[in-house]
């Protein structure tokens, strides 16, 4: 077992990083002074695999609810009989499995039941069909809510059927197709040590926790079960959106006003050749000089009744083989809202803004991340941000206190500046279509 | 083993109805002030508290736009700036609050200690607002109430949300547990600056005044915080708010709403009647756990795991009002097969038809999480600050305790106890 330490020299946090034969990694973030201890074992097993391994939507996330039937029964009950609770969450890349408790003997014999649970499951047809009912209601929720409809609406818009812009849980057709042979075979391929990392925060100690995983993944090694994908080595597309892409309208939703989700595909051969993590740290600057409260833009957008009080949000997700800016906003005026956020996109090119703000958004980004270790879940959160990123923590520390004025200015120039414009528009019942200029 | 000492709030009276809580931690990365003005939750009052707290974030004496105000902020280094209002307790509640990040990485990212500046702009913004000759400007009360106006509006967005607050509504109709939104359009379409600027004077003169600071901070600090707050604080007559007692059972009722939807939305209310001691708390908190509050609960076997006729099965318990508010989002036929599963269930609580293993999991499950909430600030922050409101103190060490003690007995006893309320059902055509 080798464990090494990464400092961050400014915020005062030593990374352990756990490195073994056999498995993808382990983090931790030792935090004495906390009340819980967060442990994430995330699974490279996420929607963009299916459909270059099986190509059925939604296996991922419905193993995700079947590998805790063992003996016929529900067993993520055994982890209450500890006193630790369990999630499961399946996404595009991954699918994670969080414990939160405190005490190292409780959490030691979690660990030890999740690995078990992961790596030798007990198959069985008893609910199958049942737990296809239980994700088809999942999906009728998802339906209800206006922001979830939205954000698949605008991936569509960008990358058309291309599974990146799917259900994660797939839909009632690829349901169907779902047998045991078929999750079974999913499991081969995924669930092994060497496709799995490891994240951990809180107040427990972390030698054990290390020990304890070293000891299983040794065992479950000699067992000589072959890996059929290690970590970050998973296949996917590489998703880049489609030439003939288009804007979507959806009419007839149950919400009070429209709601505008623009969406900025990023070129993934575009981050070739660049650090991903100082590309990230560029785009994070660049929206806020962009769209934050501080900013010319803002400001004219909220005094013109474009945007209420909290009712704009962007975002940014970027891995090494996709990315993507969102913004979204709910507006009675959708059509001056897109014209004065792509303006200001192509002023933000051509004045001095960068210049003059960069400052002040770095100061702000800095108070975030400082922030982002207070409690266990946000510094599990920030291990797997930075690990999507290809970096350590400090490493992210670093980016955001050296990115330059150039490289916010060529994010904006290669990823914001679009030809076109993406994304959906949501309309209530009963109100008239407006358009959207489309370039 | 864990050092809680420095996790509880250490008050001090500051003046009439003005009282100062520290609680100082070295383990923070950042510092925290809360400040809340605590007054009666009626209309039209409540509705105003809201728009002041909107027209707090349009600006102050020296930061007169949004755009100034938000800049000072990020140049303390991204100083978290909050203000909303509240109803807590049967309390309606002003709130500001303040972020700032520990003076030590100000110190290391080339600026100096904000704290001090963080202080004067929080209240500042509280005491001394950005006004015209008049009050507030016009133009800027109108642009705040068509927000107000728009954000009202979209409650109906989030269908889980509109459901349970309407059966919230309904529950506590006539009380002042009705009260679910954060107020309503017409109380303040006509208000004009004037008259909303003296309520904000009547406020900040009058409601009892709870500051919270929380971090990182020396004793000097928490003086020149005080001072901070001395200096503006205006001349006060403090008026007394008292706490409200719990809801009464009435008379079960069923409502129906359509609306567009995928799914349908079930909440039904059941009266706990008041929950002033710890044991009371504990037993339900344990009762909640196994009903719908927990995997392992009656109601997320049942109806999701058993029947598979939902996949979102929940229960909340709201101890101030005394109600625990079940919500299922299930068919749009099913409104027969959910609520009578939902009386099935609750007959099997009351004759202890629960595995005793279920009991001692939702016992370990609370107990930590009790841990936890001592260490997490925004728990520990509600809970002293209702423990204050209500006047009955919450030890959650005692209450742990209390939870250790829990037998299947004392659950079936609360689920005898359960008077059905409300069943709201939210469906399509």
């Amino acid at each position: 077992m080798q464990i090494s330490l990464d400092q961050d020299k400014y915020l005062d946090e030593t990374l352990n990083v756990l490195e073994i034969e056999g498995l993808g990694g382990a983090w931790a973030l030792p935090k004495s002074s906390f009340g819980n201890t967060v442990i994430c074992i995330s699974v490279a097993s996420g929607s963009l695999s299916e459909p270059v391994y099986q190509g059925i939507d939604g296996i991922a996330h419905f193993l995700e609810h079947r590998i805790f039937w063992r003996n016929d029964k529900d067993v993520s009950e055994l982890f209450a009989d500890l006193g630790i609770e369990i999630n499961a969450y399946t996404g595009l890349t991954t699918t994670d499995f969080v414990l939160v408790g405190s005490g190292d003997k409780q959490l030691c014999a979690a660990i030890d039941l999740l690995l078990d649970l992961l790596l030798t499951p007990t198959w069985s047809l008893t609910g199958l069909e049942r737990e296809k009912d239980i994700v088809e209601h999942e999906l009728g929720l998802y339906q209800d809510d206006p922001e979830w409809i939205g954000y698949h609406a605008a991936l569509c818009s960008a990358y058309g059927k291309k599974r990146i812009a799917g259900e994660i849980a797939g839909d009632k057709t690829h349901l169907a197709l779902i047998d045991l042979h078929k999750l079974m075979h999913w499991h081969e391929l995924f669930y092994h040590p060497s496709n799995m990392m490891i994240f951990i925060s809180g107040n427990s100690d972390i030698d054990r926790l290390f020990n304890l995983i070293s000891e299983k993944v040794f065992s479950f090694n000699t067992d000589k079960i072959l890996a059929q994908c290690s970590w970050k080595d998973v296949s996917y597309e590489k998703f880049c959106p489609n030439k003939n892409s288009e804007f979507k309208y959806i009419k007839n939703i149950s919400i009070t006003r429209p709601q505008v989700f623009l969406l900025f595909p990023l070129q993934p051969s575009l981050f070739q050749g660049g650090e991903l993590v100082r590309m990230e740290v560029a785009l994070e600057l660049a929206l806020d000089i962009l769209l934050g409260p501080s900013g010319l833009v803002y400001e004219k957008l909220y005094l013109s009744g474009l945007i209420g009080g909290n009712s704009l949000d962007y975002e940014t997700e970027i891995e090494k083989d996709f990315g993507f800016v969102t913004i979204n906003v709910e507006t009675d005026f959708p059509s001056e809202f897109c014209d004065q956020i792509y303006h200001s996109i192509g002023d933000i090119l051509t004045g001095d803004l960068v210049k003059t703000d960069i400052e002040r958004a770095r100061k702000k980004a800095l108070g975030s991340l400082v922030r982002s270790y207070e409690t266990s879940e946000e510094c599990v959160e920030l291990l797997q941000f930075a690990e999507g990123l290809g970096v350590r923590p400090s490493a992210y520390t670093n980016a955001l206190i050296d990115v330059t004025e150039e490289e916010v200015t060529e994010v904006v120039s290669i990823f914001l500046q679009s030809e076109r414009r993406l994304g959906a528009l949501l309309f209530p019942h009963g109100s008239k279509l407006p358009k959207i200029k489309i370039l | 083993m864990l050092d809680v000492k420095n996790r509880y709030f250490r008050s001090r009276a500051l003046g009439d109805e003005v009282s100062l809580h520290v609680s100082q931690n070295v383990h923070y990365k950042s510092v925290r002030i809360d400040v809340f003005l605590v007054s009666d939750l009626v209309y039209p009052d409540h509705t105003y508290t809201y728009l002041v707290s909107r027209l707090c974030e349009r600006g102050s004496r020296n930061y007169p736009s949004i755009r100034d105000l938000n800049t000072r902020l990020d140049e303390l280094f991204g100083t978290y700036f909050l203000t909303d209002t509240l109803n807590l307790a049967g309390n309606s509640l002003l709130h500001l609050s303040v972020d700032i990040i520990d003076s030590e990485y100000c110190l290391r990212f080339g600026g100096n200690n904000p704290l001090n500046n963080a202080c004067s702009f929080l209240f500042e913004v509280l005491f001394e607002p950005n006004l015209g000759l008049d009050g507030y400007p016009e133009n800027v009360l109108d642009h705040e109430k068509k927000i107000i106006e728009r954000d009202l509006a979209s409650v109906l967005n989030d269908k889980v949300d509109y459901a349970q607050n309407r059966c919230i509504e309904e529950t506590g109709r006539g009380t002042v547990w009705s009260v679910s939104s954060p107020g309503r359009f017409s109380d303040i379409e006509n208000i004009d600056g004037k008259k909303i600027w003296n309520y904000h004077k009547n406020l900040i003169s009058s409601c009892p005044i709870h500051v919270f600071l929380n971090g990182n901070v020396t004793e000097r600090e928490v003086l020149m915080l005080e001072n901070s707050l001395l200096r503006l604080l205006p001349k006060r007559q403090p008026c007394v708010v008292s706490p409200n007692p719990a809801l009464r059972p009435q008379p079960q009722r069923k409502i129906f709403e359509i609306q567009s939807l995928s799914q349908a939305k079930y909440v039904v209310s059941h009266y706990t009647g008041p929950v002033l001691d710890a044991k009371f708390h504990a037993k339900l908190l344990v009762f909640n756990s196994l009903w719908g509050g927990d995997s392992h609960g009656i109601l997320f076997r049942d109806l999701r795991e058993k029947r598979g006729i939902c996949y979102y099965v929940d229960s909340q318990v709201e101890r101030f009002s005394g109600a625990i508010y079940t919500i299922v989002s299930c068919s749009d036929g099913d409104f027969d097969i959910v609520s009578s599963s939902i009386d099935q269930a609750l007959n099997y609580m009351r004759q202890q038809q629960f595995p005793e293993e279920f009991l001692i999991q939702s016992k370990a499950l609370i107990r930590n999480r009790l841990i936890s909430a001592i260490f997490d600030r925004d728990s520990n922050l509600r809970i002293n600050l209702s423990s204050i409101i209500t006047e009955h103190e919450i030890e959650l060490h005692k209450l742990s305790e209390c939870v250790n003690n829990v037998t299947a007995h004392g659950v079936s006893e609360v689920a005898n106890d359960l008077a059905k309320g409300v069943e709201y059902f939210l469906h399509d055509k």
